[in-house]
Parts: C-alpha cells; sequence; structure tokens
C-alpha cells in the first residue's frame, strides 16, 4: 500500500512546479499585506481539495487500476492508498499554513496566533470535507466526469452553507441561535476548534472511505 | 491439485452481455510456457484477467502456484498489452512505487535488468518507445523473483530482435522448475519457439489444449485435388479449404492419415494452419 500511495505523490510531483509558483504568488502577496493569511489557507485547502481529481486523472490516463489490481494488494487497500495520499497531503497543508502564518504573525504585529490556527483550521475542515463528498463520486464517475462533478460539488457545497447561514439568520430568533452557535464554536478555542475540525474530518473520511469501497468493490475493471 | 502445477483452472467462466468466456479447464506444470492463441476477441485477456481477479469470474474455481489468486499475486508477474505506469514518471520510479508493493521486491535486481535492458533510469515513461516501455514492464514483472509470468500480448508490436530478447528472457526465467510462463500472443512464431504446451481459445471456448509438439505432429497439412478430398474419410478432417483446381486440409492423427492415404502428401503445420482450419471447421 505504501507503493500506491508513492506512486500518487510521484504523479503529482509534475505538478508540483505550477503550484509551487502559485503559492509563490500567494506568499508574496500576503507577505506585502495584499491578502490576508486567510486566503492563503484558502488556497492551501483548494490544492488538497483538487488532487484526487488530479490522481485520477493520472490513473484513468495509463490505465493504472488494471494493473494495480494485478499487484498483490486488495481492492479495499487500492482505496485506502488513495485515502492516505489525501490525508497525508491535508495534515502537509494545515503544516504548511501553520508555519507559514505563524511566521507572518511573527513578523507582523496586525496578525493574532488565533488566526493562523483559525486560518489552518478553516482549510483543514474544508479540504476534508470536499475530499469526503469527491472522492465516492470520483470512483462512482471516473475522471473524466471528475471535473463536472468537482465544481459541481464545490458550487453546491458554497450554496448549502450561503443558504443555512441566511435562513437560520432570517427565522425568527435565528440571529440568536446563530450567534449562539458561532459562540459555542468560538469557545472551543483556537485548538478546540482544530481538534473538533480534525476529528469531524476524520469520521466523514472514514464514512467516505467505506462508501468508495463499496463502489469500487462493485467495479469491473 | 498437484503441487507442480502452476496454474490450475476448473470451469472458469465470465459472462458479458455479448460474450462468455469457459467454462474452462487449464493446467501448466512447473517449468513450462504456454502459448495461449486465438483470434481478436476469443476471450484471452478476458482468461488472464478472470485468473488474476482484475475481473470477477462468474463460475470456476482458480488455483494460482497451488494457491488462491489473491494468496499468490505476490508471486505473480504481470506484463499486459500496455505499459500501466503514468507517463510522467521516471523509469526510476518505478523502484519507489513497486518496493512499496511487493515484499519479496529487489532493487538491485530491477537495477540489474534496466542496465541489461539499456533503460536509462533517469528518462520518463513518455519518452520510451513501446519496446522500451514493454521491456520495463517486464523489469518491473520480474524484480520481485516471481514464480509465474503471465504475459498478454507482451511481444505484439516488437520488432524481431526486441522480441526475440524478452523471448531469451522467458527461456531463461523457465529454466528454473519452479517457475511457469503463460503468454498470449498472436505471433505464433514466438509461440512455435518458446511454448511448451499451447491452448487454442476460440469464441470463448478452450478448442485445444496440448503439449505443442504433440499437438505439431498430430495434425497435418494435406494440399490435393478437389476429387481426392471427397474421397478421404470425413472423421480425419478438422477444416477444408477449396479452390479451383486444388484443395487444402487440415488433417489429425497424421501418421493414421499418412498409412490410409499413402499417396496422398501431408505436411507439417504451423500453428496459425490450426487455428485457420479449425475456425474453417466451425464455418462448414
Amino acid at each position: 500500500m505504501r507503493g500506491l500511495i508513492a506512486k500518487d505523490f510521484l504523479c503529482l510531483r509534475k505538478s508540483a512546479l505550477s503550484y509551487g509558483i502559485v503559492l509563490a504568488i500567494y506568499i508574496a502577496l500576503t507577505v506585502t499585506g495584499l491578502w490576508d493569511v486567510s486566503f492563503f489557507a484558502a488556497f492551501m485547502a483548494m490544492l488538497v481539495g483538487m488532487l484526487p481529481y488530479s490522481c485520477f486523472s493520472y490513473d484513468h490516463a495509463a490505465k493504472w487500476n488494471l494493473y494495480a489490481l494485478a499487484l498483490p494488494v486488495s481492492r479495499r487497500q487500492i482505496v485506502l492508498a488513495r485515502y492516505g495520499t489525501v490525508l497525508i497531503a491535508a495534515v502537509a497543508a494545515v503544516a504548511v499554513v501553520l508555519v507559514f502564518s505563524g511566521v507572518m504573525a511573527l513578523m507582523l504585529d496586525s496578525i493574532e496566533w488565533e488566526v493562523c490556527i483559525v486560518s489552518a483550521t478553516a482549510a483543514l475542515g474544508f479540504s476534508l470535507l470536499l475530499n469526503a463528498i469527491m472522492l465516492p463520486l470520483l470512483y462512482r464517475f471516473g475522471a473524466e466526469r471528475a471535473k463536472l462533478v468537482f465544481f459541481s460539488v464545490l458550487g453546491g457545497l458554497v450554496l448549502i452553507v450561503a443558504l443555512i447561514v441566511n435562513y437560520n439568520v432570517m427565522q425568527p430568533g435565528g440571529k440568536a441561535v446563530f450567534l449562539d452557535l458561532t459562540d459555542a464554536i468560538a469557545s472551543l478555542g483556537a485548538f478546540g476548534m482544530l481538534g473538533a475540525v480534525t476529528v469531524a474530518g476524520i469520521v466523514l473520511l472514514v464514512i467516505s472511505y467505506l462508501i468508495s469501497v463499496r463502489i469500487y468493490e462493485r467495479i469491473e475493471l | 491439485m498437484t503441487m507442480n502445477n502452476s496454474i490450475e483452472l476448473k470451469g472458469l467462466t465470465k459472462r458479458y452481455r455479448d460474450f462468455t468466456l469457459g467454462p474452462v479447464d487449464l493446467t501448466l506444470p512447473g517449468g513450462a510456457v504456454l502459448g495461449l492463441i486465438g483470434e481478436n476477441g476469443a476471450g484471452k485477456t478476458t482468461l488472464m484477467k478472470s485468473m488474476l481477479g482484475i475481473t470477477r469470474p462468474d463460475g470456476g474455481t482458480v488455483r494460482l502456484l497451488g494457491r488462491d489468486a489473491a494468496a499468490a499475486k505476490g508471486d505473480i508477474g504481470v506484463v499486459l498489452d500496455d505499459c500501466f505506469f503514468y507517463e510522467g514518471l521516471r523509469v526510476k520510479d518505478v523502484d519507489a512505487v513497486l518496493s512499496g508493493v511487493y515484499a519479496t521486491w529487489d532493487g538491485a535486481l530491477f537495477e540489474a535488468y534496466l542496465h541489461k535492458f539499456s533503460l536509462d533510469g533517469a528518462k520518463q515513461v513518455k519518452a520510451l518507445s513501446r519496446g522500451m516501455r514493454m521491456k520495463l514492464s517486464l523489469a518491473a514483472a520480474l524484480a520481485h523473483r516471481p514464480k509465474l509470468l503471465v504475459l498478454d500480448e507482451a511481444t505484439a508490436g516488437l520488432d524481431p530482435v526486441v522480441r526475440d530478447e524478452i523471448l531469451d528472457e522467458f527461456l531463461n526465467f523457465v529454466s528454473d522448475e519452479e517457475h511457469a510462463v503463460l503468454l498470449s500472443s498472436h505471433i505464433t512464431s514466438d509461440l512455435e519457439k518458446i511454448a511448451d504446451y499451447i491452448a487454442y481459445l476460440h469464441k470463448g471456448q478452450l478448442v485445444l489444449h496440448d503439449e505443442k509438439d504433440r499437438l505439431l505432429e498430430e495434425y497435418g497439412r494435406l494440399v490435393c485435388g478437389g476429387g481426392e478430398l471427397a474421397e478421404i474419410e470425413p472423421s480425419y478432417l478438422v477444416g477444408t479449404r477449396k479452390g479451383r483446381f486444388s484443395a487444402e486440409a487440415l488433417v489429425r492423427d497424421r501418421e493414421a492419415f499418412c498409412r490410409a492415404y499413402p499417396k496422398l502428401t501431408v505436411e507439417r503445420v504451423t500453428l496459425d494452419d490450426i487455428m485457420v482450419f479449425v475456425n474453417r471447421e466451425e464455418q462448414v
């Protein structure tokens, strides 16, 4: 299984340069104060969210799945390896956000360390949620229709969050409930939020993994 | 189950909407090469995929190296009719990937094969010719010291020099009595060169399975006049081809046929002849 994860990252290496250039631009924009640290975190989350699409595209181009099933690994392990890739990438992205925003907080008094943690939490939560939804869809629909699926999922997520927020705020007493909720989340503290999002993200990924295994077990190659 | 059998298939069946493979019974003893022949769409790839568990069989049992297919995969080297490594990967990346997949992966042996096949480890897969890609697939299939090689059209599209090199590699591999090779190919001359056994799949059914030498001895190619052909006992004839002035036929039991019809000349057959005439028998 280690080899399958290594394969994913070796394939992604090709995209690393282009991602690196965009990353450098984001860093420059954040350092110069033009953009907030949260933009950087959002970019990293998006990067991890795009990752499975790239992996599936590479597999599709090389017809890798046919070969993978001839290797001494089960279908379950093949799916697990893909989730492993995503989890490693998500953890690495959060680490980059934490380190970068931490350095920024040290350099600029205007940035508080809580903001850094919250940014990293948001990045982690968003990327794990996106992947938890995307991966079963990718197993079900394949890489070719993945781009359409990806943007539909992204748009759908934004819409759902916006509707929930608006609906709750517009209900009688909704604003109070909404504020209570945000207060409750805020009361967790920065590290509490990070922990809660991590646990929630992993639970979502586990559910997503079980669905993906069911889908992949039925696929005929 | 004989311990010496590298492959043992019993009633292997795979059904698709418009095609059914099997039921196929097939065995391959250790230390031997089995050549799998058949026209396009006969089910060769389906047989291999079902055998390896890439696709799920609908019936029958598969024993590879004395074990279930899933348990035996670590000792099987597979080369399918394409190179399945992403084009952006470098040749040496295959080492990093497969060392994390096969418990018995030998990085030094992989390096040795790269050297032997003149493959540059720094090159990307996309920069390799088809022949070089097949060599890379073969190096990957051999570097974990497998006991069984399953090769689907592994020599297709390669020039004779490269094909000869690769066939030599198969012969080296099978010199160990614990090793065996299953090789499907349309290039029957390759199989005549290295195969010990031949299995002929026709429309999903195994119509012939025997030692290659026995098959080539058993069958003969008869060229005679149309009138002479009409006088031959039909049980000798496998398939016929009639022209305006002469006729050709594949005859079985060549020795008995020659005794029964001493005036007729029967030539040695090739695997191509057997395939063509067996196909004709059905058309008749």
